[in-house]
């Protein structure tokens, strides 16, 4: 993490007055506008809570504009985002207590409609995410709600490769028997 | 990717917020920013510069080095000058054994000696 940080820090120019320069720099309304999608959904996904989600949200910005000096790029302030509104949502979750990290068992049940539509099915697998254990549930969303590959999702959350590969295997599993016994058939 | 994955992938497709997020954000950090300026300290990009060097200085790995090294040296200190205190404390309670010792060791004598003088004139008689 801290590496990746050095790495897009690497990209900043300093002038002759000393001042740090930042070639193709948005501006933070700009900033705001692109990303607020990305990290509100992260907060949702994770915390399936909309009005907590919209909160921390709004704090991950403000603090992105306490921070603004030392953004370098605006790839530095992407990455900057994803790690804080990780561990924004992580802290959100255990300081509400929110009970998320209920058994699947207690997960309602789809209906009728969600074993026919795929539509209904996302809703539901969105509902199975927001009940998975903390380290799976975050490693999932970065995963698939934003594409990262393994070693992006190790940087943002400073942890290993190895411990990502774990998580995403294991949170894959577990959504996959949960489906396939709610379906009633095997889930590839 | 497997199917299930890519249906999980379609499942987790980015969301909007409230359509007046934005606005609520820049707001926000405006009249934060305000505050800022009031309570004094030069700001650059709405950020106070003191603070900020302030909060480098502290975070700066020779400032953690120093740090660790005083707290050590402090706590190997006070370790020292406890088990100091310590001897000290024996030395001084071992003093006063051997002077109790002495005082007594000289009251046995005299006893003796007064026990030694009502004796013999018996065994003059």
């Amino acid at each position: 993490m801290k590496g990746e940080d050095e790495r897009l820090a690497a990209t900043a120019t300093t002038n002759a007055a000393g001042v740090r320069e930042t070639a193709g720099l948005p501006n933070f309304a700009e900033v705001v506008d692109r990303h607020k999608a990305m990290v509100f959904s992260i907060l949702w996904h994770y915390l399936r809570d909309r009005t907590a989600a919209e909160e921390v949200a709004q704090d991950v910005f403000l603090e992105l504009h306490r921070s603004w000096d030392a953004m370098k790029s605006a790839e530095h302030i992407v990455f900057w985002l994803r790690r804080v509104t990780s561990h924004r949502a992580i802290d959100c979750a255990r300081r509400k207590r929110l009970h998320l990290e209920t058994s699947l068992e207690a997960t309602a049940e789809p209906t009728a409609l969600e074993r026919v539509h795929d539509s209904f099915l996302s809703s539901y697998l969105e509902r199975m995410v927001a009940s998975l254990p903390e380290k799976q549930r975050i490693v999932i969303v970065l995963r698939y709600q934003e594409g990262l590959e393994l070693e992006q999702i190790a940087d943002v959350l400073g942890i290993k490769i190895s411990t990502v590969k774990t998580q995403i295997f294991r949170g894959l599993e577990l959504l996959r028997a949960k489906t396939a016994q709610r379906l009633g058939r095997t889930v590839e | 990717m497997t199917p299930f994955e890519e249906q999980l992938k379609q499942a987790m497709a980015r969301r909007e917020p409230a359509e007046d997020f934005a606005r609520r954000v820049l707001e926000r950090a405006d009249r934060e920013g305000g505050q800022q300026a009031e309570s004094g300290g030069r700001r650059v990009g709405g950020k106070r510069v003191w603070f900020s060097a302030l909060s480098g200085w502290f975070h700066s790995p020779r400032v953690l080095r120093f740090s660790a090294a005083a707290a050590l040296l402090a706590v190997s200190g006070g370790v020292v000058f406890q088990q100091h205190e310590q001897s000290e404390r024996g030395e001084a309670a071992k003093e006063k054994l051997l002077t109790a010792v002495r005082i007594a060791g000289v009251k046995l004598r005299q006893v003796h000696r007064h026990v030694l003088e009502v004796e013999t004139p018996e065994v003059e008689q």
